[in-house]
């Protein structure tokens, strides 16, 4: 529905036997949008995508490419195409033979395929091994070619499938920035699945996040981090420490809540996508960089009143050093909380400590 | 240990190989190079191989391209259907076709009351195919099962149909596969000898002729020269595996195992290729159930009535199944010890000379039965070693021939289990054949318990190298039926076919029972 949807799944729904491998799934996504799907395995990201590509049919709902409804249209007709997670080129052709597979099928006139797969190579920067085989290539480089054999295709939107996965760390993080480029460059609707968090939210204009066949969010990035709107998505994106607490009342734009030693903190209102009334069970997510000491000295000259009025004692049980910054890990009614520190030079490891957080930091989510 | 090992190898694999080259005289070359008998059979040879291969893989291919999909019905009895001639005697192909299609066959005369001779090549080339099509099923469902269904979806994805993605995925890539197969079903063609010997007539090949030339007309010097004729194109097939395929093998580049289902055939070549293998089967379960049923008659094509006169003749006084049996089950535990020793000593051992002793183990599943068979006859007939007409040179035939086949099983047993684990035995202190015993023996329970049936199985069906080291004393089963079907006892000959068969049968089901099903003896 709305102008933004070139790319419309609506009421998705694929069951294998009992399980629900996708459950009622709702994307739109916009023309020249990049999305992720991200989830952990098996929470129905790929079973998504291959019902896009026209690899597995739905049990229910529909795929719409640009006001196209795809119902039993079968892959070689529809106007995708796919990257896959082992990139499944053809080891008995050679490089520009495996580009040019979908020209073939499409019967491109020669002379004009020859240019265009002549374009890819450049584009992708393949010239070179243009008559090399597969299996004589790096794992970057198959990985070109097998996003070069989707893209002479013209397709309308890219699908990707775990595409980087197969790639050491250094190489991911490097094609990483080369397809977003690339993407950039060439405007292409892109839909593409991972399970690599950093992955989903440094490339992706909006992220979908899926677990166990279900969407939980779906944002940018920006908005997915620090707006999660549930404690599932809270959890997975990022770290985060989550506390269990009683509301206690609310007033205004102040949510009072109580940790289970007592400690009273206090959330802002207007932040939160949930609101609990007083007496229900919930779960305080707050960000490790958000959670800052206070000088021991006691009710601080410095810092801003809302800082000050949260104030959250623990005891310090250790120390990680993490390079750019340190994490202390500190005991807070009975849980774990980590505390991310940029400036970590002179500090001893005092027993008591006292963090604060600001009100409009904090999420509050359902309690079990 | 390897000593021993080694000193079996070279006493049982190479020096009667060895043999077959130094015994004849240039006499028996002349002989052979200049009679136009003998080169019209080796023509003969040639064209049945050839005709037979080809019939064989391409019908292995339709097989093993519908078991590896998913949509294809009736897959579970297809996959029987493809593995029931490789746990029964090549043989019994041969027999039933005379007895529905011979001379007085139930279909040709007695149904269509012809007067057609199926003797000769037409013939020979039907039963090789049914025979030996199996062979190239189990070959190429590995390689069909290792082409990734990404593959093809890919070709899906990038606008091919189903038949465009045969054209140019599928069938380019088990080209090699497809090669292999070939190479493998003509090396048991063109070594054959029990259906030749039963159906060909005057259509003369090289097994049959080397095996007439010792029996008919004692010259052993005249059957080696044959034997080396033989093992010429078998010779030419292993090169050309080695050095062609080698360099044509696509080492598929995938990563992780794909979770994609294959790609869904259409109807009309899902419903073609059920055809296909409906017509086959049936064919076959036509050919075991005539067996049965000659077993059954009193004179297949004279008489029709019914009897259990065959089968009390054969099963029960004769000794010949009983002889069979119990040589195949020491055979096939001796083979079984033999094989997972020599994977691990040749393998994980120190050893001088490891690729060739590697070699040996494997030699005799390249070799041709009768050439083996001449061998031994030449060999162990005087000499150091004469053991001829003893039961014992047909055990220790049964176990040389079956070796190969239990030691890949135990070599690729090994490569699962990897060298850390007998290393680390080692250094706490445990001696070699202690390491085998403690650590590597359990772990190699199932590569033994495959290499013992596999061998029982094999040794109680074979023929073409024992047939010239049996003597009255130790009559088996194989052997038997080949001399009754010449002199025309079809009864005798099918209810000892049908004996043998059980006994097989039971067997598998035992073997079954007794691995509750984890163990496969064929990967299909």
């Amino acid at each position: 529905m709305g102008p933004d949807a070139y790319v419309a799944l609506h009421g998705l729904i694929k069951r294998y036997g009992d399980d629900h491998a996708v459950r009622d799934l709702h994307l739109e996504m916009a023309e020249g949008e990049f999305v992720c799907l991200l989830g952990p395995s098996g929470c129905g990201k790929t079973t998504t995508l291959r019902m896009i590509a026209g690899f597995v049919e739905p049990d229910g709902g529909s795929v719409a490419i640009d006001g196209r409804e795809l119902s039993g249209v079968p892959p070689h007709r529809r106007p995708t195409s796919i990257v896959f997670q082992d990139y499944a080129l053809f080891p008995h052709m050679t490089v520009r033979r495996n580009i040019g597979y979908g020209l073939r099928a499409q019967r491109v006139p020669a002379e004009q395929a020859r240019r265009r797969i002549e374009a890819m190579l450049e584009l992708l920067a393949l010239e070179q091994l243009g008559d090399r085989y597969p299996n004589q290539l790096s794992g970057g480089q198959q990985q070109r070619v097998a996003l070069a054999r989707s893209l002479v295709t013209e397709p309308k939107v890219l699908l990707m499938d775990e595409p980087l996965s197969n790639l050491d760390a250094k190489m991911r993080i490097r094609l990483r920035t080369e397809l977003r480029q690339l993407h950039k460059r060439l405007g292409l609707t892109t839909v593409y699945v991972t399970h690599d968090q950093e992955e989903a939210l440094s490339m992706a204009d909006r992220v979908a996040v899926m677990d166990r066949g279900e969407l939980q969010q779906y944002a940018t990035p920006d908005k997915l981090y620090h707006q999660p709107v549930n404690r599932f998505v809270a959890d997975f994106i990022g770290l985060n420490n989550l506390l269990p607490a009683r509301c206690e009342s609310i007033g205004g734009d102040d949510l009072l809540l109580v940790l289970d030693d007592g400690q009273l903190v206090t959330a802002d209102a207007r932040e939160q996508t949930h609101l609990p009334k007083p007496g229900d069970r919930v779960l305080l997510s707050m960000r490790p960089e958000n959670l800052k000491r206070l000088p021991p000295a006691g009710p601080g000259q410095r810092g801003d009143p809302a800082e000050r009025r949260n104030r959250i004692s623990g005891k310090v049980i250790g120390q990680q050093f993490l390079g750019a910054l340190s994490r202390t890990l500190v005991r807070v009614a009975d849980r774990d909380v980590f505390v991310d520190e940029y400036e970590t030079s002179g500090r001893g490891l005092a027993n008591k400590i006292t963090l604060s957080v600001q009100p409009s930091r904090i999420r509050v989510f359902p309690g079990s | 240990m390897t000593l021993v090992i080694a000193g079996t190898l070279v006493v049982f694999v190479l020096w009667p190989a060895v043999n077959v080259f130094l015994r004849p005289e240039s006499e028996h070359w002349a002989r052979f190079l200049g009679s136009a008998r003998l080169w019209q059979v080796a023509a003969n040879t040639g064209l049945m191989t050839l005709l037979s291969t080809v019939s064989a893989t391409v019908l292995g291919f339709l097989f093993a391209y519908a078991l590896s999909r998913p949509d294809i019905p009736g897959k579970a009895f297809f996959r029987v259907m493809s593995v029931l001639p490789l746990v029964s005697p090549p043989f019994v192909i041969g027999l039933s076709l005379i007895l529905l299609f011979g001379r007085r066959g139930l279909v040709t005369h007695e149904l269509l009351g012809l007067n057609l001779d199926v003797y000769g090549l037409p013939g020979l080339w039907a039963v090789q195919t049914i025979a030996y099509y199996p062979v190239a099923v189990l070959a190429l469902s590995g390689v069909l099962r290792r082409q990734s269904p990404a593959l093809e979806w890919a070709g899906r994805d990038l606008g091919r149909n189903w038949w465009g993605i045969f054209r140019t995925v599928t069938l380019p890539l088990a080209v090699p596969g497809l090669a292999s197969a070939g190479l493998l079903v003509g090396m048991y063609v063109l070594a054959d000898f029990g259906n030749p010997m039963l159906v060909a007539g005057s259509y003369r090949v090289l097994a049959v002729e080397a095996y007439q030339q010792v029996v008919g007309v004692f010259d052993p010097g005249m059957a080696a020269v044959l034997c080396v004729a033989l093992l010429v194109p078998t010779g030419l097939f292993f090169w050309f595996q080695r050095v062609w395929l080698e360099r044509r093998s696509y080492v598929t580049v995938t990563g992780k195992e794909s979770t994609l289902d294959p790609v869904p055939t259409p109807a009309p070549v899902r419903w073609t290729l059920f055809g296909v293998l409906s017509a086959v089967s049936a064919f076959m379960l036509l050919t075991y159930a005539s067996v049965f049923a000659g077993a059954l008659t009193k004179t297949w094509g004279v008489n029709w009535s019914v009897t259990l006169e065959h089968f009390e003749y054969t099963v029960l006084r004769a000794g010949d199944l009983a002889n069979s049996t119990l040589y195949a089950v020491i055979a096939g535990f001796c083979c079984a010890v033999l094989a997972v020793l020599a994977a691990f000593f040749i393998q994980r051992r120190p050893l001088i000379g490891r690729s060739a002793m590697d070699m040996l183990a494997v030699l005799p599943g390249a070799l041709p039965g009768t050439m083996i068979g001449i061998a031994w006859l030449i060999t162990f007939h005087t000499g150091p070693i004469a053991i001829t007409g003893t039961a014992l040179i047909v055990v220790l035939m049964m176990i040389v021939r079956s070796l190969p086949v239990g030691y890949r099983s135990g070599v690729s047993a090994l490569q699962q289990i990897g060298p850390s684990l007998d290393e680390s035995a080692q250094d706490l202190g445990a001696g070699s054949l202690r390491t085998f015993g403690t650590v590597m023996l359990p772990l190699m329970r199932t590569a033994f318990t495959a290499a013992f049936i596999y061998a029982f199985v094999k040794s109680i069906n074979t023929l073409s190298a024992v047939i010239f080291l049996v003597s009255p004393g130790t009559q088996l089963a194989s052997v038997s039926i080949m001399g009754l079907a010449e002199h025309g006892y079809w009864g005798e000959a099918t209810a000892l076919a049908a004996g043998l068969m059980l006994v097989t049968f039971a067997a598998l089901a035992l073997f079954r029972l007794l691995t509750g099903g984890r163990v496969k003896l064929f990967e299909l």
